[in-house]
């Protein structure tokens, strides 16, 4: 085996379990995340109404796009811990897709809890609609341009591929 | 075949290199809304009463709504930090639109590490500063490290060194790549 063949296989390896470790992550996340979204949706009944009720739809809402986008993240890294590469279309086009789901995390959820706590006659004032979560679309805008990265890997992995 | 696989892999570096303009920008704006939230918390914290005098739990929590300054200024280091070192990488990438390069891999490492630090230090702080406190037991302390442990930190941690180690990946077959032309 040429040097280059075992450093290969040692980095896919360890790739390997990290992609496991991450999966772990993104799965506990998405459990936590799908249960606090949960509890914030069914408390609105309860709740005073008012802005407090905007509040805790804006956090449900928030919570259950999060646990999509966690639970999108672990099975990516499921299937990378079972394939022997990370630089594959269908890693590209999940990662680009949870891109596009953070920047609508953090557009959608103010608007949509404004027009249900509207709607339910207890809404806030109309400024607060426009509420946008700032680190979460950057984070969206980062997680694209990873993926134009992973893009670039997936040519070089095709070429050699193709060398092989 | 060789010469379409060139001109893909030249728009892809391309756009890499204008996508990192845009991650420059992004970056930057987060780092001057850091400076600005950090300086606000630390001056806030400054000017607060000194209720720490009763030794109690609720006088701690009262007094110090965003920590001990210490601890904020060891997570402003560690968050400039990783800013900085972001801003290295990102800097790299426009420049030469190749993200598998040694040089990344170990921005990414170290960017990684002063996450994983970040996620830790002010849990360790936490605990350190009520260990004094009446009637808190050892395992009451064991529970309240993990529970103030960053989550959301560590997750950030995980997907660095997973990204360092997908580069890492990425420069063998750039090598290959370039020993195959």
């Amino acid at each position: 085996m040429t040097k280059s063949a075992k450093s290969k296989t040692a980095i896919i390896a360890w790739l390997k379990k990290c992609s496991i470790a991450v999966c772990v992550l993104c799965a506990i996340s998405a459990f936590f995340n799908l249960k606090g979204g949960l509890q914030m949706l069914f408390m609105t009944g309860n709740a005073e109404p008012g802005a407090y009720i905007f509040e805790m739809f804006r956090k449900g809402i928030t919570s259950l796009l999060l646990t999509v986008i966690m639970g999108m993240g672990a099975v990516m890294f499921f299937r990378i811990s079972k394939e022997d590469s990370p630089f594959r279309d269908r890693n590209v086009r999940t990662v680009h897709i949870i891109g596009v789901l953070f920047l609508v995390t953090a557009f959608v959820p103010a608007p949509a809890a404004f027009v249900i706590s509207t709607l339910t006659g207890a809404g806030p004032s109309a400024i607060e609609a426009l509420l946008i979560n700032l680190p979460t679309a950057a984070i969206g805008l980062l997680m694209l341009f990873i993926g134009q990265i992973l893009h670039y890997g997936t040519m070089l992995q095709l070429e050699s591929d193709e060398t092989l | 075949m060789e010469q379409n696989h060139d001109t893909v892999k030249q728009q892809a570096s391309e756009r890499i290199r204008k996508s990192g303009r845009i991650a420059l920008v992004i970056t930057v704006l987060i780092l001057i809304g850091q400076i600005f939230s950090y300086a606000a918390k630390i001056i806030y914290t400054a000017k607060q009463p000194d209720t720490l005098q009763d030794m109690t739990m609720i006088g701690y929590l009262t007094f110090r709504p965003y920590g001990t300054i210490p601890d904020l200024i060891v997570r402003c280091i560690l968050t400039f930090g990783t800013m900085a070192l972001l801003l290295l990488l990102f800097g790299s990438l426009r420049k030469t639109g190749l993200p598998f390069t040694e040089r990344n891999v170990r921005l990414m490492k170290a960017a990684g590490v002063l996450q994983g630090l970040q996620a830790v230090l002010p849990a360790v702080f936490h605990v350190v500063q009520i260990i004094f406190y009446d009637g808190i037991s050892v395992v009451s302390h064991f529970r309240d490290f993990f529970r103030s442990i960053n989550h959301v930190t560590f997750g950030v941690c995980a997907v660095l060194f997973f990204l360092a180690w997908t580069f890492r990946y990425g420069i063998v077959l750039q090598t290959e790549s370039d020993e195959t032309l």
